[in-house]
């Protein structure tokens, strides 16, 4: 097989681009545009699209197109066919041309064709069902989506996992796309046990995460040990980490878009046992009957059901008190026209429940549950030309309640939702030009509450509707150029506070090197979001809460600059080198010092910046691969010091508890043969920063019944009796020590053993291997005599397995 | 108007879980802290015995009696009045049985201390070691308090099994309101329903949150930080009110901004608690000034009200 010489046809006359804008341009880039063409002077050139289906008419996505010229077995250009199956190839000259089609699982086709000059040629094709994977189709046919996004878009940053890749990443009990972007660029995580993430300097409330396109608002069990993600339900996860295009909105530093499969219509069974919980997925069509009542073509769902046990196994000996549970559903259907509807559902829960427990072990009782419930449903239209319409609307909300059933006064809970009905349209009027136009509105409401003894300690209900338009350009004037421009307005109505508009503008530029498959890209982009989560980061673990833009909190905006070369130096290799700047202005944190009563100080609005590189280097072919992620940051944030007991306080810069200044990871997956598949990670990364204690004290506290004394806190045993209390610790420099390097090597391993009931895949998986002590904290005891440090570690050895069925 | 609080559940779970997850890691001797000078100073005035205090000590290991029992606080009441205030022995500030366990040194105004400062005075503090080390804050103390239920009587009746929302006038300048009780009398009061009782007293602490917030339910809203601790029986008695027989203290008072600031706290910090100080200098600290009101609640039988001499918690003004 041949390799795919895609950038050969990328050419176009230079002459097309006008003087002023190319002039511009070399001043952007700083280098001079590409070589002339191949094409014939003066005659307009042509192109061919179309679309790639199966036999029942279902779009086929990523089938390799390719095109010969008559009799030659070298490739000309390649294209890669979108998720509604479409493809196009321009410019071409005039003449006669072969088209080969590749997808696995599917017979190839070719087809001669005579381009017309001046004109877009139509060339669709149907794919029939080959059961045998043909030799060296399989290669091709996995091609990344990478390599189309490397030669169609302009500045957007964007890292996929395909759920394979997922499953061979070696990670924490059993396969987690949250968990799996830990090993990605530009990537930072402050804690085995949380899989909430940060992404280039920026907090982790500013990624937006979507399950086919819905936020997703605390995507995690336990407290952050998991994620709600089902790996059976999951097709892929892309992080998007900077440079996005004008259509992205909602929050500042990335997006990551979790993407359900509902799988090609064929009924299948899934089900898996882990550590954590079992899991079952089906997966089936839907019949001729109910396909012809419903005006459908084809169809394709799957739903699964995951639920953790030990609260189950364990219950003939004690009452264990937590359990989770998952539930999601993906639909896919083609109607007669072509058009996709597709339809996701989750709910999931989990239950702290504290009340059946003994009293004398467990005085309090306390029920506690949180969780999420999502519904979206998206209706997308191909248009002739190779854009499409896209209508979608959805409903998402994550609510957490905390009771105490003796004690009716107290309420803590906690809720956050999401209504939203947006379209797109992508327009290609011509074929070096994409224009893609959208809006929408979004609904958010947040109900926070925490209240005891009477008294309201915090909390507070609000809403806000988002309403947002875009204008974004793509334009290819040379094969060696894209330029896209575009603008985002963002109009936030807050149900407290004044209303807030926002314009957000963007470009981006790539420019292929001549001679190579290199290109050298630049971004630049504002960004804006309008909710912010309180929780404190310094804890490990713990759920957002969520307060939105309005008369407590500004609005996050955040400028945004990155430069970067990307490229292809050999076959099979992909590298990405990329440098960042970006400033934050209106990230709050909590004032711990504000006053009761006067309104609108309980959050500090600051400022932050981070700059950085992030070295990506991924091979995808041959018996290893996998990739190197090196990220290089520097962030800081800028906030009052209340800490400071001045009024008004004074304004200290330091480093967040996410500023890893290197972070390295190395994945590799390789086969093994007789169904064996290993895996490793290893990361590196430099000490994170912590704010290390002077000295500590005493705790005291004052007691006002009058002839009272001080009392140590928590220290006052029955009866005169004295046991030890708190201390308090005197600070120095906020954040300015940092814990030692962290590395941590995981190993994996899974055996995929066919039978003739299906298939099973038992695996094992090491975390740790080398017992790598970790710092999670240090503690600073001065009460000891000589004063010691101690601390607690994350994962230590970890070994764990489980086992997955196909039917 | 979301502020704090939601961690520490959240975190509770979290330390059981790291502690069943994480590893120890080995000791390190670390070098001796820093010596910093930590001061605490109350002034608090309203019934009774009006207090003016401050406990000086020190980062542990660091104590320097000497250097402490030679230090001069100095107060400015509003331009002028200047006071010094003297060392006491250290019971004047804390619990005896902390004698030994903190070593510092409480300095008083002493017993004479009547209309020394009053509700709305400015005071400033000064602290100076004879090694240099200094200190200074300052305080406005919040304006006066009064009951308006119970209204015009510092003891009252609460027939059995009733609650009494106590209530005052709102006082200028305060920042939230603490309201503490000691109950004795619960051992023998709750014996008859079955429920032990190990200690005979027991204190529990109300919060209100701002300035216009100046009611509380007694006894129930009282003790939600000590839920935890309190014993589950004893608790839930008293959420259906004041058992017969019992006798509380009740004691409520305007706090200070450095006063909400000092115990609320601030950031997390793994190695003890972060508190937000109003003492700026060689260490950290604070001076903190409430106004305060006590009332004494006696548990009654209902049938013996009316013909009581004792009046009614439920008077109002």
């Amino acid at each position: 097989m041949h390799p795919i010489p895609s950038l050969l046809g990328r050419l176009r006359p230079a002459g097309t681009l006008p003087r002023a804008l190319g002039v511009a341009w070399l001043l952007v880039m700083g280098v001079a545009p590409g070589p002339g063409p191949l094409l014939g002077q003066g005659a307009p050139p042509g192109a061919i699209q179309g679309r790639v289906l199966d036999e029942s008419g279902i779009p086929i996505s990523s089938a390799l197109v390719r095109l010969f010229r008559p009799g030659s077995e070298l490739a000309l250009r390649g294209a890669e066919t979108d998720d509604l199956g479409y493809y196009h190839m321009e410019p071409l000259g005039a003449g006669p041309y072969r088209v080969d089609v590749l997808r696995l699982g599917f017979a190839a086709q070719s087809r001669e064709i005579e381009v017309p000059s001046g004109t877009r040629l139509d060339v669709d094709f149907t794919l029939v069902t080959q059961a045998l994977a043909l030799e060296g189709i399989n290669v091709e046919a996995e091609r990344s989506r990478e390599r189309v996004r490397f030669e169609e878009e302009a500045g957007l940053t964007v890292r996929e996992l395909a759920r394979d890749q997922i499953k061979g990443i070696p990670g924490l009990v059993e396969a987690d796309p949250l968990r799996a972007v830990e090993v990605l660029p530009g990537v930072v995580t402050t804690s085995d046990f949380s899989s909430a993430f940060n992404v280039r300097g920026g907090s982790a409330d500013q990624n937006l995460i979507l399950l086919d396109g819905l936020p997703v608002f605390n995507p995690t069990h336990l407290g952050g040990f998991f994620s709600i993600f089902n790996g059976d339900m999951v097709r892929r996860a892309e992080l998007q980490s900077g440079g996005f295009p004008a259509r992205f909105g909602g929050r500042v530093s990335s997006v990551l878009d979790v993407q359900s499969d509902p799988g090609a219509g064929q009924l299948r069974w899934d089900a898996g046992v882990s550590l954590l919980a079992t899991r079952v997925a089906l997966a089936g069509g839907v019949g001729g009957g109910v396909l012809d009542k419903l005006r459908l073509r084809s169809a394709g769902w799957r739903v699964s059901g995951r639920r953790s046990y030990f609260d189950q196994v364990l219950k003939p000996f004690f009452d264990f008190p937590y359990h989770l549970t998952d539930l999601q559903a993906a639909f896919e259907g083609w109607t007669l026209g072509g058009d996709r509807i597709s339809l996701t559902a989750y709910t999931g829960r989990d239950v702290l429940d504290l009340t059946t427990l003994d009293a004398e072990d467990f005085p309090l009782r306390i029920d506690w549950d949180w969780g999420n419930d999502l519904l979206g449903l998206r209706w997308t239209r191909p248009r002739r030309d190779g854009g499409s319409w896209e209508v979608r609307t959805g409903y998402s909300r994550f609510r957490s309640g905390l009771s105490f059933p003796d004690f009716d006064d107290t309420e803590i809970r906690s809720g956050i939702s999401l209504g939203n009905l947006e379209g797109d349209l992508e327009l290609r009027p011509t074929p070096y030009l994409a224009v893609t136009t959208g809006g929408g509105i979004r609904r958010l409401a947040v109900d926070n509450l925490f209240e005891t003894g009477g008294t309201v300690f915090g909390g507070g209900k609000g809403t806000g509707r988002e309403l947002f338009g875009y204008l974004q350009a793509e334009w290819n004037p040379t094969a060696d150029w894209i330029l896209e421009v575009g603008g985002r307005v963002e109009k936030f109505e807050p149900s407290a506070g004044e209303d807030v508009t926002v314009f957000s503008p963007r470009v981006s530029v790539k420019r292929f090197l001549p001679g190579s498959e290199w290109a050298l890209k630049a971004s630049a982009g504002r960004y804006a979001q309008f909710l912010h989560s309180i929780r404190d980061e310094e804890l490990p673990v713990g759920l957002d809460v969520w307060i939105l833009t309005g008369d407590q909190a500004p609005q996050v905006v955040s400028d945004q600059l990155q430069l970067g070369l990307e490229g292809y130096p050999r076959e099979g290799w992909y590298g990405s080198l990329e440098a960042f700047y970006r400033v934050f202005d209106g990230v709050v944190t909590t004032n711990l010092a504000e006053d009761p009563n006067r309104e609108g100080d309980n959050y500090l609005p600051g400022r932050g910046l981070s700059y950085g590189a992030d070295l990506f280097i991924r091979r995808t072919r041959g018996a290893t691969t996998g990739w190197l992620a090196l990220s290089l940051l520097r962030a800081d944030r800028s906030f009052p010091d209340f800490l400071s007991g001045l009024d008004p306080a004074p304004e200290i810069t330091y480093a967040p508890v996410f500023d890893r200044r290197v972070d390295a990871d190395l994945v590799l997956q390789r086969s093994l043969g007789r169904g064996l598949e290993a895996g490793l990670r290893w990361n590196f990364g430099t000490g994170l920063p912590y704010t290390r204690p002077l000295g500590s004290y005493v705790y005291l506290s004052p007691r006002i019944i009058p002839g009272s004394q001080m009392e140590w806190s928590s220290g006052s045993g029955e009866e005169g009796e004295e046991t030890d209390g708190f201390y308090g610790v005197a600070l120095s420099d906020r954040n300015g020590a940092r814990y030692p390097a962290r590395h941590r090597l995981d190993l994996s391993l899974r055996w995929t053993v066919d039978r003739s009931w299906g298939r099973m895949t038992p695996y094992v998986t090491v975390l740790n291997v080398y017992n790598r002590k970790n710092v999670l904290f240090y503690f600073f005891q001065y009460d000891l005599d000589p004063p010691m440090r101690t601390g607690i570690s994350m994962f230590p050895f970890l070994p764990t397995l489980g086992v997955e069925v196909t039917f | 108007m979301v502020r704090r609080g939601w961690g520490m559940g959240v975190f509770l779970g979290g330390v059981a879980a790291l502690g069943a997850a994480g590893c120890e890691l080995q000791e390190v001797t670390i070098a001796r802290p820093e010596a910093l000078l930590v001061a605490e100073v109350y002034l608090m005035v309203g019934d009774e015995d009006d207090q003016v205090t401050a406990f000086l000590h020190s980062t542990l290991g660091s104590a320097d009696q000497a250097n402490l029992t030679a230090a001069t606080v100095r107060l400015t009441v509003g331009d002028t009045l200047s006071i010094s205030l003297l060392p006491f022995p250290s019971q004047e500030c804390l619990l005896e049985e902390l004698a030994d366990v903190v070593e510092g040194v409480c300095f008083s105004a002493g017993p004479d201390v009547e209309d020394l400062v009053a509700p709305g005075d400015r005071v400033e503090v000064e602290i100076t070691l004879p090694d240099g080390r200094e200190l200074r804050g300052a305080t406005v103390l919040p304006r006066d308090i009064r009951f308006l239920r119970p209204a015009g009587t510092r003891i009252c009746a609460l027939p059995q099994g009733r609650s009494l929302p106590l209530a005052w006038n709102r006082s200028e300048g305060a920042w939230a309101y603490a309201a503490e009780t000691t109950i004795w009398g619960l051992r023998d009061a709750l014996a008859g329903q079955g429920i032990t009782v190990e200690a005979d007293s027991v204190a529990l602490l109300g919060l209100a949150i701002s300035e216009s917030d100046t009611t509380i339910v007694f006894p129930g809203e009282f003790g939600v930080f000590t839920r935890f601790e309190l014993d589950r029986e004893v608790a839930l008695a008293l959420q259906g009110g004041l058992p017969r027989g019992v006798a509380a203290d009740v004691a409520v008072a305007a706090l200070d901004r450095n006063y909400v600031n000092w115990v609320r706290g601030g950031n997390f910090n793994p190695s003890g608690a972060v508190r937000v100080p109003s003492l700026v200098g060689d260490g950290t600290g604070v001076i903190a000034s409430v106004v305060r009101r006590v009332v004494r609640v006696l548990g009654m039988d209902p049938v013996y009200l009316p013909g009581s001499t004792i009046p009614s918690c439920f008077t109002t003004s």
